[in-house]
């Protein structure tokens, strides 16, 4: 007989889920072989062994701790919401500023200086005049 | 705590998970329990509280990741045990550097024999799950302590259900014989 078979009967056995022919089937494996009966025995000591202990609990307050721990968790510092927000920030500020310099631009007149042009700047206050 | 008690599980998740803190702290109450069974059982009273917070704390951190497929307890106890067992592995990994694991076992288990009948009495089964394996301990855990079916267990631990049979027939043998001895 399969291993995992029998060891299937023993739990089904100790759930109370055995069909009427699984229940007869393990009770004749038991009567043919006494592994099979101290296996099952065995199991059902443990079974009430560990029903007879008092479950494990942890001391009072465990939400607390963990919420605690949890908010201290939230409380980044400042480097790292740096590190967290600084791509998110400066990506589309960079990408704007460079849309509305092309758009200036495009709208400038075709003689007006490159730089002037990006900056929409008019040409008595021109950057080319004062730098250069 | 503002009526979060009558809150199904789903709906106190879907609160958790919108940034409700109040209703992840009703989670933990209601399912601080079995975490508790769980952790005690796979590493032992010392480290039991801290794996149960980490356990917690896991939960919190992929709550997007949980989409209701399975109960609430079960999705829980799978990282309850995750966590245990991580603890095992590391442990292990730094107490191999210095001496066997099996060591540390028998030394724990000498240090809460000797604590007094009563809490003997209360805790033979604690000591006789650390003396499995992991692999072993975890199934006998989920089984013999929590109730699951083998089919759950299979579930939770991503193993056939064979392989639970035969561990949890083999996990058994050993918890029989150490009770006996006592």
């Amino acid at each position: 007989m399969n291993e995992d078979y029998i060891n299937d009967l023993i739990e089904k056995s100790l759930d109370k889920t055995l069909t009427q022919t699984e229940k007869l089937e393990l009770e004749h494996l038991c009567a043919q072989d006494s592994q099979v009966k101290k296996r099952l025995a065995e199991a059902k000591e443990v079974s009430l062994k560990i029903n007879d202990e008092e479950t494990p609990k942890f001391r009072a307050g465990f939400s607390n701790r963990v919420m605690r721990r949890i908010q201290n968790q939230k409380s980044v510092s400042f480097d790292e919401l740096l590190a967290q927000f600084f791509p998110k920030i400066v990506a589309p500020a960079f990408a704007a500023v460079c849309l509305v310099m092309v758009s200036n631009m495009l709208m400038a007149s075709p003689q007006a200086d490159l730089v002037d042009a990006l900056f929409a700047l008019p040409d008595e206050s021109s950057f080319s005049l004062i730098l250069f | 705590m503002q009526g979060y008690e009558t809150f199904t599980d789903l709906e106190l998740v879907e609160r958790a998970k919108s940034g409700n803190d109040r209703a992840f702290a009703e989670i933990v109450d209601r399912y601080e329990g079995v975490v508790a069974a769980t952790v005690f059982s796979m590493v032992g009273q010392n480290d039991a509280e801290e794996v149960g917070q980490i356990a917690m704390i896991k939960f919190y951190n992929a709550l997007g990741n949980y989409k209701g497929e399975a109960s609430l307890k079960t999705y829980i106890t799978r990282i309850a045990i995750n966590a245990a067992l991580d603890h095992i592995r590391s442990k292990k990994r730094f107490l191999d550097r210095f001496r066997s694991l099996d060591d540390e076992i028998i030394e724990e288990s000498a240090s809460l024999s000797n604590q007094g009948e009563a809490l003997e009495k209360s805790q033979i089964v604690q000591i006789a799950l650390s003396k499995l394996k992991p692999e072993f301990r975890s199934v006998a855990v989920l089984r013999l302590v929590q109730g699951y079916s083998t089919n759950e267990v299979s579930e939770i631990l991503g193993v056939a259900n064979g392989t639970v049979l035969s561990r949890l027939s083999r996990a058994r043998k050993i918890l029989s014989s150490y009770i006996k001895e006592q």
